[in-house]
């Protein structure tokens, strides 16, 4: 898993690859947590790599979507693998992604 | 007088795997390497392992998070059996009754409404081609099956 810091000071990637079970979804918190407390204000979680998200994963991104929310901050999935979007799909998170616009 | 009798057996090649874990993460998490490497030997399509993995993680998470109310030892049996058309999943334990068809679930609310909490056993459901329930005795029993296709 890496994090990396965007083209602004404030965006940042999280990015997820494999198989993203309890354990991965616990490092993929604590990623988020620190990018927060780095002063994020956008959030961009890329599974692009990802097989498979649990539902522990999922309760994660919701936890600090609603959390940066309240904050008038994003958090959303970006490039998910065609996989990952079909579970997000069929358990109705659908919203989570945000599609890149194209010069990003 | 001699009888005589034809009979015309076909075979179905089956393979299986009986496997027992304490309810723990760590146990739990060694069983689905076990069940991975088990389902790569048998030529399992990657797709279709990364579904039974998935779906086996939801379940067993459930199982060892909510099941217990004491802070002992229980063991949780699984058998898995492949063959020319599916795979097929038994989880047996001793937890609390939990019949995984029985909860309720809704996807059609929105993000900032919906709840934490289902998301698991959805996945289950949804990705499963059937998910059965049977309560023998004190013991739950869960069996998942998937037909193997040549879409996986």
């Amino acid at each position: 898993m890496d994090t990396k810091k965007l083209t602004s000071p404030d965006s940042f990637q999280i990015h997820v690859p494999g198989r993203i079970d309890g354990k991965m979804a616990s490092q993929m918190e604590k990623d988020i947590e620190a990018a927060i407390r780095d002063g994020a204000s956008t959030v961009l979680v890329n599974l692009s790599d990802a097989v498979y998200i649990c539902s522990a994963g999922i309760r994660v991104l919701l936890q600090y979507y609603r959390q940066m929310k309240d904050s008038h901050k994003l958090l959303c999935v970006v490039d998910p693998s065609p996989s990952v979007e079909a579970i997000l799909d069929l358990t109705g998170f659908k919203e989570l992604i945000v599609r890149r616009p194209e010069n990003t | 007088m001699s009888l005589e009798f034809c009979a015309l057996v076909t075979r179905h090649v089956q393979h299986e795997i009986a496997l027992s874990i304490t309810n723990t993460v760590n146990e739990k998490d060694r069983l689905r390497q076990d069940l991975e490497l088990f389902g790569q030997s048998h030529r399992l399509p990657a797709p279709l392992r990364d579904t039974i993995d998935l779906c086996l993680e939801e379940h067993l998470t459930n199982i060892i998070t909510y099941g217990y109310l004491d802070s002992k030892a229980h063991a949780i049996h699984v058998r898995c059996c492949i063959s020319d058309t599916q795979v097929e999943i038994e989880i047996k334990d001793d937890a609390r009754p939990f019949n995984p068809n029985a909860y309720p679930v809704d996807t059609s609310l929105p993000l900032h409404e919906k709840p934490m909490g289902g998301v698991g056993i959805l996945l289950l459901r949804r990705l499963m081609d059937t998910v059965e329930y049977h309560r023998s005795g004190n013991k739950n029993i869960v069996t998942l099956k998937k037909r193997i296709s040549d879409a996986d």
